[in-house]
């Protein structure tokens, strides 16, 4: 079996012929092929030579672009700021989040009427205001080409690209970046009805995009992110209530 | 008549620890008011929010709370404190302990170190935070200043356990150690990792934490 068709296989609860390896695979590449994280983060040509040669040598299935580790899409697409290695942290440091609580209460009726994409125009000048939007519109629409051309050159050797498209999460746990963990959980007390509609808004929206962008890639797949929705931080009750629904 | 208003208010501040631990917020506010309108104890209402916050722990001890719900009722309590400090005499707030909290150098992460900084607060003791990415020399320097005789290292990333290190290092290197025990917590921690590192307790989770302030204190 070639690797697509024993992900397919596995997919379908068909018998592969072998176990898949597909690990999800963000800065590990960088110590492994011999350049630091700042260099992986910034540098897409070198991310993708690492991840090649991290994938080749342990013979994976599958591998993600280490699309996790790429600033322009963490830029685009989470509403915290990210502390990166070389900048903020020393090079071979893992990039963290400040939620600097960028997003003000009445921005839920902004992502309400207007979307993701009009939210994105409010909360990134704020979180970032030396980015510029239409530059950063650009970025997101060149990265996008370059993950599409990586998808193909991944594919030539044989190897699947794991995603076409990554979700920072349901909307709770965009609400978590964009206001901070801290005022999410409390939003679930405070503005329950905001949160839900609001977040039925960001779930549209964001479905469309990852939709559109699979297509485009041809890889249709996508990764969606949970972590401040674990039964550590919510309880099954509002687990039901504000994940599941968004 | 007084007798019944006493049994009223009585009733009252038996209601105050169960609104609390139900996280009903506006009840509690609603409860503690008619309390200091009747001029009662505000150390009494103190103790029963204290109270309430205890049911809080047991609970969230039990899976039936989760973090959201302990951070939710920090702020009930932040919200009941701002009614009842004013009615408090000097000295009726003196501080059970003085704590100092602080996430280790190179790690921003704060979320659990806020959590154990409210249920300190929330039970009386009094906290120094020294915010996130702290370098060893500020504990050192924090400790000097302050007196205090517990002091908290939180982490969340696996890479910052060596900032962990030198901080109990520096510590020990100030000649402090003597005087000033050390407890850690957060993801990557461990009892192993305490015994490795040199410090004296490990919290699991916040609830253990306030449980290892409280015992040290013997509160």
């Amino acid at each position: 079996m070639k690797a697509h068709e024993r992900i397919a296989a596995t997919v379908s609860l068909q018998c592969p012929d072998r176990v898949p390896l597909a690990p999800l695979l963000d800065h590990w590449a960088a110590p492994y092929a011999g350049i630091t994280n700042a260099v992986l983060m910034n540098d897409s040509e070198q991310r993708f030579n690492a991840v090649l040669k991290t994938a080749q040598d342990f013979r994976w299935d599958m591998t993600f672009l280490a699309d996790t580790a790429n600033v322009t899409l963490l830029k685009a697409g989470v509403p915290a700021r990210i502390k990166l290695p070389g900048i903020d942290l020393p090079e071979n440091s893992t990039h963290q989040f400040d939620e600097i609580g960028a997003m003000k209460d009445e921005d839920f009726d902004i992502l309400e009427k207007d979307g993701i994409l009009g939210l994105g125009t409010v909360l990134i000048p704020r979180i970032y205001p030396e980015m510029n939007i239409e530059q950063t519109l650009m970025d997101v629409d060149q990265a996008g080409r370059e993950i599409t051309d990586q998808a193909l050159r991944l594919r030539a050797k044989g190897i699947e690209p794991a995603v076409g498209f990554v979700i920072p999460g349901p909307s709770f746990e965009y609400f978590c970046f964009a206001r901070s963990v801290n005022k999410a959980l409390l939003d679930i007390r405070k503005h329950p009805a905001k949160m839900k509609s609001a977040g039925k808004r960001f779930c549209e929206d964001i479905l469309g995009l990852a939709i559109l962008t699979s297509s485009q890639n041809a890889i249709q797949r996508v990764f969606i992110g949970l972590s401040r929705s674990s039964p550590v931080f919510l309880t099954n009750r509002h687990f039901e209530e504000f994940i599941l629904q968004t | 008549l007084n007798e019944l208003l006493n049994e009223r208010e009585d009733d009252d501040m038996d209601q105050l620890a169960q609104a609390f631990s139900a996280l009903e917020e506006d009840r509690v506010y609603q409860i503690i008011d008619k309390c200091l309108e009747k001029s009662s104890d505000p150390l009494l209402i103190l103790n029963e929010l204290s109270t309430g916050m205890e049911k809080v722990g047991q609970l969230f001890k039990d899976d039936e709370y989760a973090l959201g719900e302990l951070i939710y009722s920090g702020e009930i309590f932040k919200g009941a404190m701002d009614k009842v400090k004013p009615f408090l005499k000097d000295g009726d707030d003196k501080p059970l302990g003085k704590v100092i909290m602080g996430t280790v150098e190179g790690d921003i992460h704060d979320l659990g170190k806020n959590i154990v900084i409210t249920l300190l607060e929330c039970s009386g003791f009094q906290v120094i935070d020294l915010g996130v990415d702290v370098p060893a020399s500020k504990f050192v320097d924090a400790v000097r200043e302050t007196g205090a005789d517990l002091v908290g290292m939180s982490l969340l990333l696996t890479t910052a356990m060596d900032s962990l290190r030198q901080a109990v290092k520096s510590l020990n290197d100030a000649g402090l150690r003597s005087r000033v025990k050390i407890m850690i917590g957060g993801a990557p921690t461990s009892e192993r990792l305490k015994e490795n590192v040199g410090a004296d307790f490990y919290g699991r989770d916040a609830v253990e934490a306030l449980a290892i302030a409280k015992r040290f204190f013997n509160q």
